[in-house]
């Protein structure tokens, strides 16, 4: 039995950028939906958290459509770029985002809101902008939020399935990760194989999670010090 | 809002009320009516449908439950002790493995041969070749059910090769788990073409304008297994006598029009 590693390495780098790219994308999304007082903010909130109720083959598949040539969006990539997002390793990497939006705002949200106002407040009276405000006030201020934000994601996207199968039309090497080559071993009886997968599945998000408890607080200075 | 709360709670007495009163009918009444379970695969969900409608039409006073899903799934579902009296699969290695490990007391017997196509959303040029179309350089993608899980990823894999095209196409090739999910893939258009079953074409909800034979000589026919299963129940006399009912009732004339119906082949006789 020859097992093949590239699932598992795609699965940790989907995971991984997944990770990376909404703790970037996610800070101003909660900064604006803590803070601003926009009248339908609820509205905004519902749309950002509906990935949490919707079945994530119904995500997939609705992404599919939109990417599909068939579709505006899609057509104007694929005339743009050349490239078609359905079936390669980016259109599992938006969904994968799309996907644990709500669970990395979720916990921002939290973490944003238990912030003291009177920092806040101290902050802007000295005239400091809104961007010195997140970076020096709010976002030192709520570390372990930010961290258990991450982490969620980073768990949710090993295990991630349904967007992945998807969209991703299980290409060995390009959109075929771990929990989808588990899926195709159990199904073609090759149980050995999918224990082993597995196996070393847990292992790798057991050691993550590890290192992150345990070296939780530089961690999380290393992530907030820079501007 | 404590009258929403109120409300809520109400209506969840209500309906654990309801669910009760169904589980305790259930327990007092075991034996009102003889049921069977049939575990069936989900590629043969309309002609299933249609066959137990005709069946239970000849036989009213009984009931036929159906667990739908991919073959390997419901496998391991009777595996580990579900309640299931027939297993129609979407191919015969499953139903074999089940028998050797004595889960039925007879071979699988083929009751569907399915047939392959190709089939694309957009409308494409009927008398270009298979190879013509999928060579083309505007194919970018070919979706094709999972060759080592799925019958009709296989044949699709055997036929590439017959056709002596697979080295060319093979970068284009995605997979889907199920024949269901390359139908997703051709039906959003994402792939440019895909392999699949003749009954996607000729089902009702398809909107694909495009789809061409293939040689049936190019792939292994695709032989749809179906056993009884023997020993996950306590059957009762009628349920024994219903399940090997309604496997006989598989091979009937009624049954193999409705197979013709929606795009497979009766076995042969």
């Amino acid at each position: 039995m020859i097992l093949d590693f590239d699932p598992l390495w795609l699965t940790l780098k989907l995971a991984l950028l997944t990770t990376f790219v909404l703790s970037i994308i996610t800070i101003p999304i909660a900064y604006w939906l803590t803070f601003s007082s926009f009248r339908f903010r609820f509205v905004i909130e519902t749309i950002l958290n509906l990935p949490l109720v919707l079945p994530p083959t119904v995500l997939g598949f609705y992404l599919l459509i939109l990417f599909s040539p068939n579709h505006w969006l899609g057509r104007w990539i694929e005339d743009v770029f050349h490239f078609r997002i359905a079936f390669s390793f980016l259109g599992i990497l938006i969904g994968s985002v799309l996907f644990s939006l709500p669970f990395m705002l979720q916990a921002f949200q939290v973490g944003f809101s238990s912030v003291s106002r009177i920092y806040i407040e101290t902050a802007m009276v000295l005239g400091k902008s809104k961007w010195t405000i997140l970076f020096k006030v709010i976002l030192p201020n709520c570390k372990p939020a930010i961290l258990v934000g991450m982490i969620l994601t980073f768990a949710h996207t090993i295990g991630e399935f349904g967007v992945v199968l998807l969209i991703g039309g299980s290409i060995p090497g390009k959109t075929k990760v771990a929990s989808i080559a588990i899926f195709e071993e159990v199904e073609a009886m090759n149980y050995q194989s999918a224990h082993i997968y597995s196996a070393i599945l847990v292992a790798i998000s057991m050691f993550v999670l590890l290192v992150i408890f345990r070296y939780k607080r530089s961690l999380t200075m290393a992530l907030t010090s820079k501007k | 809002m404590k009258r929403i709360t109120l409300f809520l709670f109400s209506l969840f007495v209500l309906t654990s009320a309801v669910f009760s009163e169904k589980l305790e009918l259930k327990s007092n009444h075991p034996n009102e009516v003889t049921e069977i379970t049939v575990a069936v695969a989900a590629n043969f969900k309309n002609p299933m449908e249609e066959i137990r409608t005709s069946f239970l039409k000849q036989n009213p006073k009984y009931k036929v439950t159906i667990i739908w899903g991919a073959s390997g799934q419901l496998t391991s579902q009777i595996r580990s002790g579900a309640p299931v009296d027939l297993f129609l699969s979407a191919d015969m290695d499953f139903p074999e493995a089940l028998y050797k490990e004595g889960f039925s007391k007879n071979q699988p017997k083929v009751y569907a041969i399915g047939k392959l196509i190709l089939m694309s959303k957009m409308g494409k040029n009927k008398s270009n070749s298979i190879q013509e179309h999928l060579v083309n350089e505007n194919t970018k993608y070919i979706a094709i059910a999972n060759p080592k899980t799925a019958p009709y990823g296989r044949a699709a894999v055997e036929l590439l090769h017959y056709y002596g095209i697979y080295e060319k196409v093979k970068d284009k090739l995605v997979f889907g788990e199920s024949v269901t999910q390359v139908n997703q893939f051709i039906s959003t258009g994402s792939a440019d073409f895909g392999f699949t079953s003749l009954s996607t074409a000729l089902s009702k909800e398809n909107t694909n304008q495009f789809w061409l034979n293939v040689d049936p000589f190019s792939y292994t026919p695709i032989h749809q297994g179906v056993i009884i299963i023997e020993i996950n129940k306590n059957r009762s006399k009628e349920e024994f006598n219903l399940s090997h009912q309604f496997f006989e009732y598989l091979f009937s004339k009624e049954v193999h029009r409705i197979l013709s119906v929606y795009g497979y082949t009766a076995p042969p006789i």
